[in-house]
């Protein structure tokens, strides 16, 4: 599996709550849903898709102007003067580089038109009309060479709208018609656009039939893509982005950590068939040699799985989050307790006020030995305590673990206490938060709002109450594996409904 | 008059044999040069003590009234002085100013304005609210996340691009370039955005900034059909922006809106190539990357890389103003290089650096002072790095200025029609917004009367609103109306034209030109 092409290092970091609520209201039932332009990862596996067998360019695009949490989230795309430039050097080079495969032969003009023809099905998803053939097919006629037109040609499909932008359409009574819903199945379960088998279900309307809509759900679970875009979605609900922007990883031990969490996210739980709970409490590990020794556990085996010990249940106490939850001289409860509140129990805290970080100053006449008498005495002090006291309470329970993910049984000589607390409930170290956050509704609740936001761009999914209260149900039974499936099963899933605005 | 200096354009553009053409002497002819203005803009803040000036023979007093010192900060400081830099030697200079020694005669340095709108603004933590109203001048419209805020206003550059393009047919979407120096930045400041544009249905958005000379080049230079722009080509633009009208016929406003925006975006590019073909401007030799990372420019990026896209970035942005492409431009510099130099992290920087130049821990021991020993051991430490950083922003103004002085434009120089603002984000490490020190250099074609370094006075009432002090400096509104007027435009506000007053406290003005620039 590669890591690029999971897209875990393209994601942003802003916590999602004022985003999602502050969103447009949703309107009235209308045809046609938000447009949302595929992202980098999508555009390259509907090139996959549209040109097999060709050497295709990387795209290089610049990231949103508003970070969002998840990267297809519509209300961060914007497009500006420097994407479109990217795009156009992108669609340049991707059309060189399939007239480079001579797909023509001699260029033959017949050729030219179906190749044309096809590729534009392929690119947008759907039959094109009179008006759209009649467009794309125009640069065919331009007074230049075979090559050069078609060419010309490919470059204009890589830049439509049709491809670039998805654009649910529901002809009557907010369902969506069979390729919208096709192309939303396929982009939620695989980021990528519907295969033949999909789109023939399309044409023939049958994917409109419940059984048949299932069936190809089931084909396209048991497909490995499906794995990969589960990892997408916890890889950005988790953060798992932090490490590429944390500096004082190197690169060698990041791409090591970044294996060992993918691999536990795939092999840990998906393929094993875990419920949410195992995320917090799960002891399979798949380090290698660098990260076990950076964390001071015995080295497993080359590319073997391995099970940590009791104290390092889930994904909390694993190096990635310890490491990327610190400062490079010590490890941040602020971070950690902030996390645990903001990404799993969607309750994050206020901004904090312009001059919170001055404030953040040991007293003179306040004695600091431990990094919990360290922050207790820069975050604890007057206003400051009305959010410090929960989001340290909540990140002090990892003490014993340093900047490292190192565990530790003392701090600088001091005994640790990590005695902390979780929404008002005492809990007495990392394990015992773990073990917490592995049964509280309140995770659940949070892990559907995520998976349904992640689902539908950011947002209209996740605002039906009704669909995520199902979905936070079914988290407490279900494996993780049938979850897509169950959201992609919905009858809310299928329809254009809340999307629509007039 | 200065000859522009080939040799070193063609060695900081990666050298070449290409031909280089001396641009302005395409507008010899004309009647009046146009006015550019350049932003340059920087984060985390200035250290005072090493940046302002009195005049010889001053008292102490004069500087710690205008220095956080703890007898001034509830109280009003009217005085206003000026000195003439024209005339000063270059030990005259504070140490942080010094690198303007050379150039003098075309700086001035605007000592005691503030950010006095961020009064206004409910949202974003002290950076964001910085960046933000350095160029809009005006409250964000909400919050994005728990730090940052959106804006509801068009920066200056934009709206200066806007004006300029809607009066004269021929510029191009390359009236204004937004450009960034670090890692991370094509939305630099990496953290929040400073450049907002108004589209034609009204929305604000964000606009990026260009981080890779190489695609800056491309954007400028490789429009001939030698790089593939046939006239084929352009008429795929026309195409396309036609395609996008069609498609987003049945959308919703707001999709329409987008897509509107993306369709004018593909046209923006169409126009560009035709009216490229009429500007007499040679290309420079393309610039050759010393180091090929991406768009995430990630660790590892090297420090002599920093050098070669800060020259390259201003080579070519030189060339752009000189041809009459560009006539306005944003630079936003991150600390990325500074942190290398020092051997620290982003955070720790942030964290060490920055807040530990904390301007009121200056005065450990001095009577009315609340700061603890603790603090003022940190600033010891932090604040000579703070300085540094801050001297090399006004080296990197002063290299930019001294490529504008080298093309002759007209009677003067392309500096003379230039204005360049060099800027922060915060005051200090304080995270607060009064006492904003600006530095300028160039003329704006005779608006700016330089030259000089300015002490604003403290003396306007505040309600204390959002961090601002009980007193606070000249609001830097006015400097911002001064520039858009200076450029042509016909504003008196930034879209907010005062902060109302309270019963024992009287409103500040928000409109009208800054009397101090000219």
């Amino acid at each position: 599996m590669a890591a690029g092409l999971l897209g875990c290092d393209a994601v942003l970091e802003a916590p999602l709550g004022p985003v999602a609520s502050e969103r447009e209201a949703p309107g009235p039932a209308s045809r046609v849903g938000p447009a949302r332009r595929l992202t980098a990862l999508e555009l390259a596996n509907a090139l996959e898709d549209a040109f097999p067998g060709v050497a295709l360019p990387a795209a290089e695009l610049p990231a949103d102007p508003v970070p969002a949490r998840f990267d297809g989230d519509i209300a961060a795309q914007q497009p500006s003067g420097l994407y479109v430039a990217a795009q156009r050097r992108w669609a340049r080079a991707v059309a060189e580089a399939v007239v480079a495969t001579s797909p023509c032969g001699s260029g033959a003009v017949d050729c030219a038109a179906g190749y044309v023809r096809d590729r534009a099905e392929r690119l947008f998803r759907r039959p094109l009309t009179g008006d759209q053939l009649a467009a794309y097919l125009a640069p065919l006629d331009a007074p230049v060479d075979a090559d050069e037109r078609l060419r010309l040609a490919l470059e204009m499909l890589l830049m439509a709208p049709e491809f670039l932008y998805r654009v649910p359409r529901a002809p009557s009574d907010g369902q969506l018609d069979a390729f919208a819903l096709a192309e939303r199945l396929s982009f939620f379960l695989w980021s990528a656009p519907p295969d033949d088998e999909l789109k023939r279900a399309a044409r023939t309307g049958a994917l409109l039939e419940p059984a048949e809509r299932a069936r190809q759900v089931d084909r396209m679970l048991d497909d490995e893509r499906s794995e990969a875009a589960f990892l997408r979605f916890i890889c950005q609900w988790l953060d798992l982005g932090a490490l590429e922007r944390a500096d004082a990883i190197s690169p060698a031990l990041r791409s090591s950590l970044r294996s060992a969490s993918e691999r536990f996210v795939v092999e840990g739980l998906w393929r094993t068939g875990a419920r949410l709970d195992e995320l917090f409490t799960s002891r399979r590990a798949f380090i290698d040699e660098r990260v076990a020794e950076r964390i001071g556990v015995p080295s497993p085996p080359e590319g073997a799985e391995s099970e940590l010990s009791a104290r390092r249940g889930g994904w909390l106490t694993r190096p990635t989050f310890l490491m990327t939850h610190a400062l490079p001289d010590k490890p941040s409860p602020v971070q950690r307790g902030n996390f645990v509140y903001d990404r799993l129990l969607c309750a994050p805290f206020p901004p904090p006020p312009p001059d919170a970080e001055m404030l953040a100053v040991v007293p003179d006449d306040v004695e600091v030995v431990t990094n919990r008498d360290y922050y207790a005495a820069t975050t604890q002090q007057g206003r400051c305590n009305a959010c410090h006291a929960d989001m340290n309470a909540a990140g002090y329970v990892f003490e014993h673990f340093d900047q490292f993910g190192r565990w530790r049984d003392l701090d600088r000589g001091a005994t640790i206490d990590d005695s902390g607390s979780i929404s008002g409930h005492p809990v007495d170290g990392a394990a015992e938060l773990s073990a917490w956050l592995a049964s509280a509704p309140a995770v659940r609740a949070c892990a559907a709002k995520h998976w349904l936001e992640y689902a539908s761009g950011g947002g209209p999914l996740g605002s039906d109450l009704e669909l995520r209260a199902t979905v936070a149900d079914a988290l407490a039974t279900l494996p993780l594996s049938r979850i897509p499936g169950l959201i992609a099963l919905h009858p809310r899933f299928g329809r254009l409904g809340v999307e629509a605005s007039p | 008059m200065t000859r522009f200096d080939r040799r070193r354009a063609l060695q900081a553009a990666g050298l070449g044999a290409a031909s280089w053409f001396l641009p302005s002497a395409a507008q010899a002819g004309a009647s009046a040069p146009p006015r550019r203005v350049i932003f340059i803009a920087c984060e985390l803040g200035w250290n005072p003590f090493e940046l302002r000036m009195a005049p010889e023979g001053a008292p102490a007093e004069w500087l710690e009234a205008s220095a956080y010192h703890p007898a001034w900060t509830e109280r009003p400081d009217p005085r206003r002085w000026e000195i003439d830099l024209r005339t000063v030697g270059r030990e005259a200079l504070s140490s942080t100013l010094e690198p303007l020694f050379e150039l003098r005669e075309h700086a001035t340095v605007l000592d005691g304005l503030s950010l006095a709108s961020i009064a206004l603004d409910r949202y974003g933590d002290g950076h964001a609210k910085g960046q933000l109203h350095a160029l809009t001048g005006h409250p964000s419209a909400r919050a994005l996340s728990g730090s940052r805020s959106v804006s509801a206003a068009p920066s200056l550059d934009q709206r200066i691009a806007a004006t300029l393009r809607a009066r004269e047919p021929a510029l191009t979407d390359l009236v204004s370039l937004e450009l960034s120096i670090g890692r991370r930045l094509e939305y630099a400041a990496p953290y929040h955005a400073r450049l907002y544009r108004r589209t034609e249905h009204g929305t604000i958005v964000a606009v990026p900034a260009e981080a890779r000379p190489e695609r800056l080049y491309a954007r400028l230079f490789a429009g001939g059909v030698a790089a593939g722009e046939t006239p084929a080509r352009r008429d795929l633009l026309s195409a396309l922006s036609d395609r996008y009208a069609h498609f987003a016929r049945d959308l919703s406003a707001a999709d329409r809106a987008k897509l509107e925006l993306h369709r004018q975006l593909i046209r923006d590019a169409e126009v560009r190539l035709n009216q490229l073909e009429a500007v007499r401007c040679d290309a420079p030799p393309a610039p050759a990357p010393t180091w090929a990372g991406d768009f995430g420019d990630g660790p590892g990026f090297p420090r002599e890389h920093f050098d070669w896209r800060r020259e390259a970035h201003f080579d070519l942005l030189t060339v752009a103003l000189a041809c009459g492409l560009t006539r306005v431009a944003t630079v936003q510099i991150s600390n990325d290089e500074h942190e290398l130099n020092l051997g620290t992290t982003d955070d720790a920087f942030h964290e060490w650096y920055s807040h530990g130049t904390d301007a009121p821990w200056h005065w450990f021991g001095v009577p009315g002072a609340t700061v603890t020993r603790t603090q003022h051991d940190k600033y010891l430490q932090a604040a000579p790095g703070i300085a540094a950083k801050n001297r090399r922003q006004v080296e990197y103004a002063v290299d930019l200025a001294r490529r504008l002085a080298e093309v002759p434009e007209g009677d003067g120089t392309l500096l003379d029609h230039t204005l360049i603002v060099l800027f922060e984000d915060i005051s200090h490490g304080g995270h607060g917004h009064d006492q904003w020190p600006v530095v300028t250099l160039g003329g704006l074609g005779g608006a700016v009367r330089s030259g000089r370094y300015v002490r604003l006075p403290r003396e306007r009432g505040n309600p204390g609103l959002n961090g601002l002090g009980q007193h606070v400096g000249v609001p830097h509104s006015h400097l911002l109306v001064s520039i858009a007027q200076g450029m042509g435009l016909s504003v008196n506000d930034m879209g907010v034209t005062e902060i109302p007053g309270t019963e024992d406290r009287p409103a500040i003005s928000l409109s009208g030109p800054l009397s101090e620039l000219v």
